[in-house]
């Protein structure tokens, strides 16, 4: 069980997250998730990942810029 | 100089640590709040105590919040209704005298301040009857409609879209318009709830990306700990003062639900206030620099109300460039009192969004009313919920160009540009966009330079320069498509007249078209407003009309022009009331 298990952190469907959609899953409270929106089931790493591929359009996650920098955008 | 408000709001039980935490950490920064007080917390001793005491530490300021519609004899009163703005109208009366009374009893005066998510016109109008001494009101979520409401499982009935993105006067008849002069005006300033990314403010869900850093990470847009974004919103709104006169506005409003576990943040709370943290040291260190400006809200709106009066800034623009995709897209925003404008340079300079201010269009919200819970200012073009350019059946509300050569015809929102510059003349504001690459299927190059002229009263120059091989002449068709609408769906449109020159004719959604020879006209009555496109310079061969049919339910206007390289051509999109 992960931290935010143990924590009672709920996590939100990835495939709704995907079409920017906040569906909170439901949990056996044995690992393993299920959309009620959707047909997604998966564990809890298996989400996690998934959030992973959805940040990957966000190119410029990692970038810092400042005025000057977008002034030249 | 950017002017700053840092807003938090009351709780209740744990949550009460969490603001308490929030205040700490601001006043650590060696900045200032306002903090908002709701009607449960104005019985709560503590609560009060710490808030006076901040009041006269750091110099925050008490305010009055309506988020929370709890407390004593609350519930009986409001059912568990949350949302002040959609209470009927003698419900609001009841809820803010009620909220008034107890807020004056305890802090012994009436609030300068008052935020909530939506103040709609009648919730104005109440307001400043029962508490003159209220100025400046949070009062618009920027763009919080339709999208939010999807994000939230078809379950956030708060309908914002069409309003201004910084502080602004709202008008009488509806609170998301800017008041067009003292007689229009409401008495009150207001700011936004948050302000946002303005590029994915039309493209996303804007309650992600926000000056907020846990709703940023609600949007995955954070790397645990490292999110640059929070910081570079900041510097694209430092960067609007070159435009705005050199003053730009900034406000961050996180409520304690976010900096404890939250459902839809999964990553643990120490992340939030991480970055909470990074963003107020940034907004410090500007401070220190003396770049920025901490103010209270009414200290905002004195600051705003001498130095920005009524009708002193007749315009304001935004030059968005996308940051967090990494695709450097520009928007321009444009907005004065009669319409708000949205130019999408990668479609060609193509309008994406219209809110035609003009027509002045009533809007309360309640039940009592005929809107409900549709508190947006209604569009006449929304090319992201009305389908825009063109990839299924056919184009929706936009403008572009199409440019014909022989038989084939390429559309000009195909072709991406930039903003190359942004003149504030006072005369009228320029937008000035690099030259759009327009390529026919032979290989042959042309391209279109625009410049987009913004004068008062609705008026927008559009003038396009072609350039190409010498002495080609192309035929060009300046497109205007709309509908007027406040969500995704379409509305009735059985009211709309169009006019191509040989007087109105009534639309039937029969798809028939009309042609004249000059200027062309819709006259729209649910939203007071007559759209017209006249050419002002160049060889117009043709104009028309088209009305759509329910497969495709918008009016359409064009011009035709014969166009050589190296000439220019002129239309005016002119919108007027018909009240």
């Amino acid at each position: 069980m992960d931290y935010l298990e143990i924590n009672k952190v709920d996590k939100r469907c990835p495939v709704c997250f995907s079409r920017e959609n906040d569906v909170l899953l439901l949990h056996d409270g044995d690992g393993n998730y299920w959309c009620t929106h959707c047909s997604f089931t998966g564990t809890a790493g298996e989400i996690h990942a998934s959030y992973h591929d959805l940040q990957k359009r966000f190119h410029g996650i990692l970038r810092r810029l400042t005025m000057e920098d977008q002034l030249k955008m | 100089m950017m002017y700053l408000n840092l807003f938090h709001r009351s709780e209740s039980g744990e949550k009460a640590a969490i603001v308490r935490r929030q205040q700490k950490i601001v006043h650590a920064r060696g900045l200032k709040t306002t903090m908002f007080l709701q009607y449960a917390e104005l019985f709560d001793d503590v609560c009060l105590a710490q808030a006076i005491e901040d009041r006269k530490q750091f110099g925050d300021e008490i305010a009055l919040g309506l988020h929370k519609m709890a407390g004593p004899g609350m519930e009986e009163c409001v059912h568990g209704n949350n949302s002040f703005w959609l209470f009927p109208k003698n419900r609001k009366r009841e809820v803010l005298a009620r909220v008034l009374e107890r807020y004056r009893e305890v802090i012994g005066e009436s609030p300068r301040s008052l935020a909530c998510y939506h103040l709609d016109a009648s919730s104005n109008e109440i307001l400043r009857e029962l508490s003159p001494e209220t100025e400046t009101v949070v009062g618009g979520c920027f763009e919080e409609g339709v999208r939010v409401y999807h994000g939230c499982n078809n379950s956030w009935y708060l309908f914002n879209e069409g309003m201004p993105w910084s502080p602004w006067y709202p008008s009488k008849t509806h609170s998301l318009r800017p008041a067009a002069d003292a007689a229009d005006a409401c008495g009150l300033l207001a700011v936004p709830h948050l302000v946002r990314d303005m590029s994915l403010a039309y493209e996303d869900r804007d309650d992600f990306w926000a000056s907020h850093p846990p709703n940023v990470m609600r949007g995955l847009g954070n790397t645990g700990s490292f999110c640059p974004y929070d910081l570079n919103l900041v510097d694209q709104y430092r960067m609007q003062e070159r435009f705005n006169g050199g003053m730009s506005y900034y406000n961050s409003f996180v409520s304690a639900g976010w900096l404890g576990y939250n459902k839809n943040i999964e990553v643990p709370p120490v992340v939030a206030w991480e970055l909470y943290g990074k963003l107020l040291d940034y907004l410090a260190r500007l401070k220190a620099d003396g770049q920025l400006l901490d103010l209270t809200l009414s200290e905002y709106g004195d600051w705003f109300r001498s130095n920005r009066p009524l009708g002193a800034v007749p315009s304001e623009v935004y030059w968005a460039k996308e940051m967090l995709y990494g695709s450097g897209k520009h928007y321009l925003w444009y907005l004065d009192p009669s319409h708000r404008v949205l130019v999408d340079t990668d479609q060609g300079g193509s309008i994406g969004d219209y809110r035609p201010y003009v027509g002045r269009v009533p809007v309360a919200t309640g039940p009592d009313t005929p809107h409900r819970e549709m508190g947006s200012y209604p569009y006449i073009i929304q090319s992201q919920h009305r389908t825009g350019f063109s990839t299924h059946h056919r184009d929706g509300s936009r403008t572009t160009l199409y440019l014909t050569r022989g038989t084939e015809t390429v559309d000009l929102a195909r072709s991406r540009t930039k903003c190359r510059c942004l003149d504030r003349g006072d005369d009228a504001t320029r937008i000035v966009l690099a030259p759009a690459v327009v390529r026919f299927e032979d290989g042959v190059e042309f391209s279109v330079a625009t410049t987009l002229a913004f004068h008062p009263g609705g008026r927008i120059l559009v003038s396009r320069t072609l350039s190409g091989p010498p002495d080609e002449v192309l035929h060009c068709r300046e497109w205007f498509k709309g509908a007027h609408g406040f969500t995704e769906y379409s509305e009735d449109l059985h009211d709309i007249r169009l006019d191509a020159g040989a007087g109105p004719v009534d639309f039937e959604y029969l798809g028939r078209s009309w042609s004249g020879t000059g200027a062309v006209a819709a006259e729209i009555p649910a939203v007071h407003t007559r759209i017209e496109l006249a050419p002002e310079s160049g060889r117009l061969s043709c104009s028309g009309v088209e009305e759509g049919y329910l497969f495709n339910p918008y009016f359409a206007l064009y011009l035709d022009y014969e166009v050589r390289t190296g000439e220019t051509f002129q239309t005016w999109i002119t919108s007027k009331s018909t009240k």
